[in-house]
């Protein structure tokens, strides 16, 4: 971020003269901050003595965080741990700063290693209640604040000190000519002006031994830095800002790229869709096991889908039915028609296989067994024992692939197709989240010479990665999303990392 | 990489690649959620267990003879690992009917039933037949049998797993013997 880097030369805070500061940066630009849990956190100030109580009770959804809001109905620590994952923790450091009027607060979230990573102001609206902005730094260099109608904070992580300034009518070449400078980022040409403010704090200048924060031996002091012009090059986005009247927070108008956490709405959003940083859209909140799609919409997670299965009683009554079949010589099992209904799988006429019939059109799904190894006894008396791959068979999986187009092609949503395998070493069902236009099936499961490449890859590498790797390097497919569901009922969703380990992440119940 | 041993009980200094594992080892990883080793890039016959199945094998089954045909074989270097394998090609006949013919197949073409692994004195093998995709597929085992190094025990596991009625109108029968039998060397 470049618009501020003639501040550099800068060696102390600046803040706003509405801001007077109980804590301020350190002038040693080496020295780390002091992050420190915001349970050690002391203040009267009620904004932020309500951001600190909602973090320290998880109470996320009375605060309403819009952006978490409405998963709220899940655990209030799943919606911080989202919260945290996106934006950060929220601790208390020298960072923190709160007004002696009691009508702002800035607080910097951190990684775990106290590296910022996003700016959250709290303020109060126009109506008189608490709402926080919240604000991720993406770039390198630093990130920039509004805190009032005409004036912006910049944190530079370079040196970890804000830098203030001001935006007032100056000498601008804009071309509307009456409008103030904090329009800049619509202006194509010109420059912005403001007044520069130094604050110094510390006992003594220089001196890098300060004392606690609210110690009367600290002090802070603003001094004129004189009227700073600057190009409009060197500005990223300022907020247009339309409404008058200068000190304070003002309410967000989503044009700054700043997120509404206590209920704010960005004018580009329309409720209840709220602006997301991170895709830089508008979405809609998710409740717990349901994520965006691309269009902002929430559809089901896998593991949402998974649980919808793993819940439904006649499947569940299918598939402990089934558990009871793994050590006959024959396998069992149901597929599922469109209209819910299942519908036992007959043994095909060579007495072996199992037989899914040529009018299966409306299938979404199949639950099956594969064996427990057997034994026939040899002519000598000796004993041969079948040892099975007790995984979806490439015949398997073709056949679910199989599935996947032709629902879609009927147009029945992909989300509902899945294929359950019972087995004494696992249960595990695929499900289809991939682009059916590029579903390949042209391999034929039972080329001796794929049955070799399959049977190599699960002995090389495990049943569950050698399987995956076979999807992959073997049918060249992709979107087929392998679960397991374990012995405690626990679902782990299975899948290759980019280095083609395996990685076993856990569905949250 | 290439580790130098000395085996105590021998006189000679053998050489062992840490990359390559014995056939006869393998089946103890079935059990291992992780399949083998990463290093393992050659599953090898290193002892030559699997020269006592080499050669030419009758039996029959019901109105069916069987000629069995086994090679030793290193399979090309696919997906990063290559494996010493036994190679199974046959011919079926009733009478003067040839029901089924894969003497003349290529190594790496279809319809060669491929080795798998050794676990003891069995040794597994892949089985996809012409109409494989209808049912024509299983495992085949093979082992020497008790009664003399002559004779070998092949026992036959039909494929049991899903066929779809769409591609299969009708589904073959088997030609392999559903019930254990005995072959003789030739």
């Amino acid at each position: 971020m470049g618009e501020l880097k003639f501040f550099k030369h800068l060696k102390y805070v600046s803040v706003c003269s509405l801001l007077c500061l109980i804590s301020c940066n350190k002038e040693d630009n080496s020295s780390e901050e002091n992050f420190t849990d915001t349970s050690e956190f002391v203040t009267t100030n009620p904004i932020a003595l309500d951001l600190v109580t909602s973090v320290n009770s998880f109470e996320i959804k009375k605060k309403d965080f819009a952006l978490f809001s409405q998963q709220a109905s899940g655990t209030n620590e799943s919606d911080m741990s989202a919260f945290e994952q996106a934006y950060g923790k929220i601790r208390y450091s020298d960072l923190v700063m709160i007004d002696s009027t009691n009508t702002n607060t800035l607080f910097p979230l951190t990684d775990d290693n106290g590296v910022v990573r996003s700016l959250l102001v709290g303020y109060y609206d126009s109506e008189g209640i608490i709402q926080y902005l919240v604000k991720e730094i993406k770039e390198d260099s630093g990130v920039e604040v509004r805190i009032g109608e005409n004036e912006r904070m910049y944190y530079d992580l370079s040196d970890k000190n804000y830098y203030y300034y001001e935006i007032e009518e100056g000498s601008s070449n804009e071309s509307s000519g009456t409008a103030k400078s904090h329009t800049i980022h619509s202006s194509s040409s010109g420059q912005a002006c403001g007044f520069v403010y130094v604050n110094v704090c510390g006992t003594a200048f220089g001196n890098d031994d300060e004392p606690p924060s609210g110690s009367p031996d600290w002090a802070c002091s603003l001094v004129y830095d004189g009227f700073r012009c600057w190009a409009v090059g060197d500005t990223t986005v300022l907020d247009a800002g339309d409404s008058s009247g200068g000190g304070g927070i003002t309410e967000d108008d989503g044009d700054d790229g700043w997120t509404p956490v206590g209920g704010g709405s960005s004018s580009n959003c329309s409720s209840p869709r709220v602006y997301d940083p991170v895709s830089g859209s508008c979405i809609l909140p998710c409740d717990p096991g349901f994520e965006n799609d691309e269009n902002g919409n929430c559809v089901k997670t896998p593991c949402g889908h998974l649980d919808d299965l793993y819940t439904d009683a006649q499947y569940v009554a299918k598939v402990n039915q089934l558990k009871g079949n793994t050590g006959l010589q024959q396998e069992s099992g149901f597929s599922q028609n469109s209209n819910g209904s299942f519908t036992t799988l007959q043994v095909a006429p060579n007495g072996h296989n199992l037989y899914i019939p040529s009018n299966s059109t409306s299938m979404i799904g199949y639950v099956h067994t594969h064996l427990d190894d057997f034994d026939k006894v040899n002519s000598d008396g000796t004993i041969t024992t079948n040892k099975i791959y007790r995984m979806f068979s490439p015949a398997d999986l073709r056949t679910f692939l199989n599935m996947v187009r032709n629902a879609s092609a009927n147009n029945f949503p992909l989300d509902k197709i899945y294929a359950t395998m019972v087995s004494s070493s696992g249960i595990y069902t695929m499900r289809f989240t991939g682009d059916v236009s590029s579903i390949n099936t042209t391999f034929n499961p039972r080329d001796d010479r794929i049955i070799q490449r399959f049977k190599k890859l699960i002995d090389r590498f495990g049943r569950e990665r050698g399987f995956l790797k076979f999807i992959k390097d073997v049918t060249n497919n992709s979107g087929v999303d392998l679960a397991k569901i374990n012995n405690d009922g626990t679902i782990d969703e299975k899948e290759l990392d980019d280095q083609g380990k395996l990685d076993t992440n856990p569905c949250e119940n | 990489m290439i580790v130098v041993g000395t085996s105590y009980s021998c006189k000679a200094q053998v050489l062992f690649d840490n990359s390559e594992m014995p056939v006869e080892q393998v089946a103890s990883y079935f059990e291992n959620e992780n399949g083998l080793p990463d290093h393992i890039t050659y599953v090898k016959d290193i002892n030559n267990v699997l020269n006592k199945y080499v050669g030419t094998w009758n039996g029959s089954y019901g109105n069916k003879s069987y000629e069995f045909r086994i090679v030793k074989y290193t399979t090309p270097l696919v997906d990063g690992f290559k494996e010493d394998i036994l190679l199974m090609r046959y011919k079926i006949v009733n009478g003067a009917n040839v029901i089924e013919n894969t003497l003349n197949i290529q190594n790496e073409q279809a319809l060669i039933i491929r080795g798998n692994f050794l676990d003891g004195n069995t040794y597994n093998l892949i089985y996809s037949g012409r109409e494989s995709l209808c049912g024509q597929h299983g495992d085949i085992y093979i082992s020497i049998s008790s009664l003399g190094s002559n004779k070998m025990n092949f026992t036959f596991f039909p494929g049991r797993d899903l066929i779809e009625g769409s591609e299969c109108p009708t589904i073959p029968d088997h030609i392999m013997p559903l019930d254990p039998i005995t072959l003789t060397k030739q």
